[in-house]
């Protein structure tokens, strides 16, 4: 049986069904990731299996023991909030200490695996500070450490890098996944950033509306998205609505509003005449003067309407001959990559059989 | 620059004229009136007698030099105290429910606290004396039921216990509304993590809220002592004989014995008292927080 087991969750506020019928498993180990837009029924659902909140339906398995009536502080799990809710009138230490304290372990105890826990997350010295003394960053790894000092078998975390800004948090990203795997606890992780969860996760469950999404590694998130919302909140995406063709082995043959005939892949069961969008991840289009290679499927020929340069990367927006705009995304490493692609060229795009995914809802 | 100063004057001149006028100048006239000599009717002597400074230390030798003053200090401050002390245990729980009931409900609580402040003073401490009259029906109620259990029956008022109750009841929300005011600031999410890490409710409430809370709990503990330690109204009028208080004292010097001096003298020590009692709490404030 999983570490944590969420069989049919559901949590309604009113109306408004926060959480609805969310099954899924985590496993011991893992460093799991709820990705969504706010409002999706994320940190809901993690306040439920923390114990703050009750779910209406369905049930929470941790341990193997279903959580129904079982009050936080009773639960072997410890959360990282949001604004970290360290202890402003405690000293770094004894925020720290706090869980072995309500443990009631002896004081030498405490003292050792304090010191220990500062020196894991790099704050040896700064155990007499305050946390209004210390920079984001270091609270950060206060309310870490001080969620893990009595090793819970899984650490919640909602959101704890959104305070920070771009460089630390990357920074603090890689430390966290050197963390995890120095201390094995499960990690469930709570964020709206995709790149974040793409970077930390071994596996995403994708929220919407209460709802999972989809399910699955980054990559397969990020490769192979179950549906629009999935395609258009993990990364960039260009949307364009479609109908389906013919359906031969491995491939489908598309008629893609505004620009033409499109050869893709698709996972489901589907028949002709399906209506949905494909869907383009722009780095997949590439775009030139003169595409090389063999003519035929899935070039196309447009104007360079705008361009926006991103330091490492252009994205252009093309106009097709047909109508559509699709986005590009190009490297700028390399002499003379982008020669000629300003706005107004005409430019040829196009893109791989397996680059396009049709997407029915 | 010269505009800001200008500035400056404009608005924190009239406050600091009318400090002035109606706080530091009667203070040096009472720290002057403290030395000077009783009239031979009341009121001062001249302070001028025969092109000499007619000054004397007699007020306070007076007061130093008699155990009773001592006495009534110590009794004065134990009321207060005592007030102070169950003000914050009434004020407390009374504060933290309401900091703690639905937001659209609070203004409506923190009204009712202040709403006793509507009626007029005096009226207030009447309604006690009749409360506590003997022939009330709480009063009845209780020596009822002392009366079963085989006691003898009580009498409240003027006693000093009337003054503790009414000192209480007067108080209370001088104690809620600071406690209220810094409660209501509490970040929730440092109770579900005190919680999250494994605190009960009672954990919870000393490791978390009580020593956040401690602000307030000293600066109610302030207003409510500080006024209570100098009050004479309060006993005068429920504290019969038994119950006086050293305000009590003060206002006896003024208008009854007509020894301005001497009132002067003990008023000055009752304020430098509750003065070092205030910087004494405030700084063991600082070091409850540092």
């Amino acid at each position: 049986m999983a570490l944590l087991e969420l069989r049919g969750v559901t949590r309604r506020f009113g109306e408004l069904v926060a959480v609805d019928d969310v099954t899924l498993g985590i496993e011991q180990g893992e460093f799991f990731t709820l990705l969504g837009p706010s409002g999706c029924g994320k940190t809901t659902l993690l306040r439920m299996v923390a114990g703050f909140d009750a779910p209406d339906g369905g049930a929470i398995f941790f341990e193997g023991r279903d959580m129904q009536g079982v009050p936080p502080e009773s639960r072997n799990l410890h959360t990282v909030f949001q604004s970290y809710a360290l202890f402003p009138h405690m000293s770094v230490e004894q925020n720290i200490a706090f869980a072995l304290r309500m443990a009631r372990l002896p004081a030498e105890a405490i003292r050792s695996r304090v010191a220990a826990a500062l020196e894991q997350v790099r704050l040896h010295g700064l155990g007499r500070r305050y946390p209004h003394e210390l920079s984001g960053g270091q609270r950060q790894r206060v309310a870490v450490a001080r969620a893990l000092i009595n090793r819970p078998r899984l650490l919640l975390l909602d959101e704890p890098l959104a305070a920070l800004d771009a460089k630390l948090r990357e920074s603090m990203q890689s430390e966290l996944i050197g963390l995890q795997r120095e201390v094995g606890v499960t990690f469930v992780y709570v964020t709206h950033d995709q790149s974040e969860a793409l970077a930390l996760s071994h596996r995403i469950a994708v929220m919407n509306r209460g709802r999972v999404e989809q399910l699955g590694e980054p990559s397969a998130i990020y490769g192979f998205p179950r549906n629009r919302f999935v395609a258009d909140f993990v990364g960039e995406c260009n949307m364009l609505p479609a109908e389906l063709r013919t359906v031969d082995a491995g491939q489908i043959r598309l008629e893609v509003r505004g620009v033409g005939e499109v050869v893709a892949t698709h996972g489901e069961h589907i028949a002709a005449g399906a209506q949905g969008v494909l869907a383009l991840r722009p780095e997949h289009v590439q775009i030139a003067k003169t595409l090389p290679g063999e003519h035929g499927a899935n070039h196309f020929s447009g104007t360079v309407q705008a361009l926006l340069y991103r330091g490492d990367v252009t994205v252009y927006t093309v106009a097709l001959a047909a109508g559509a705009r699709i986005q590009a995304l190009l490297p700028n490493a390399g002499p003379g990559r982008t020669a000629g692609l300003e706005a107004g060229a005409q430019v040829q795009v196009g893109w791989r059989r397996d680059a396009g995914h049709f997407l029915t809802d | 620059m010269e505009r800001r100063a200008l500035r400056k004057w404009l608005v924190g001149g009239p406050p600091l004229a009318y400090l002035l006028f109606f706080f530091a100048a009667p203070l040096a006239i009472m720290v002057l009136a403290s030395f000077r000599v009783p009239g031979d009717f009341g009121g001062l002597a001249p302070l001028m007698l025969e092109k000499k400074l007619n000054l004397t230390t007699e007020a306070y030798a007076a007061l130093f030099s008699d155990f009773l003053y001592a006495r009534l200090f110590l009794k004065s401050f134990a009321y207060a105290a005592l007030a102070t002390a169950l003000c914050l245990a009434a004020g407390y729980p009374l504060a933290l429910l309401i900091a703690r009931s639905p937001r659209r409900y609070r203004d409506l609580l923190i009204l009712l606290v202040i709403l006793p402040f509507w009626s007029n003073f005096l009226i207030r401490v009447y309604a006690w004396m009749t409360i506590l009259g003997p022939q009330s029906y709480v009063m009845r109620a209780l020596n009822g039921v002392l009366g079963l259990v085989g006691l003898e029956p009580v009498s409240l008022l003027y006693t000093p216990a009337a003054v503790v109750v009414t000192l209480v009841y007067v108080h209370l929300p001088f104690m809620v509304l600071p406690l209220y005011a810094n409660l209501e600031k509490h970040d929730p999410a440092l109770l579900d993590a005190a919680q999250d890490l494994g605190a009960g409710a009672w954990q919870r409430f000393w490791r978390v809220t009580f020593p956040l809370s401690l602000p307030g709990v000293y600066a109610g503990a302030a207003l409510v002592f500080i006024p209570a330690f100098g009050i004479f109204a309060i006993p005068d009028l429920v504290g019969g004989t038994g119950g006086i208080m050293i305000g009590n004292v003060i206002k006896q010097q003024f208008l009854d014995a007509r020894d301005w001096p001497f009132g002067a003298a003990l008023s000055l020590v009752l304020m430098a008292s509750a003065i070092a009692l205030a910087g004494l709490a405030a700084a063991f404030g600082r070091g409850a927080r540092a």
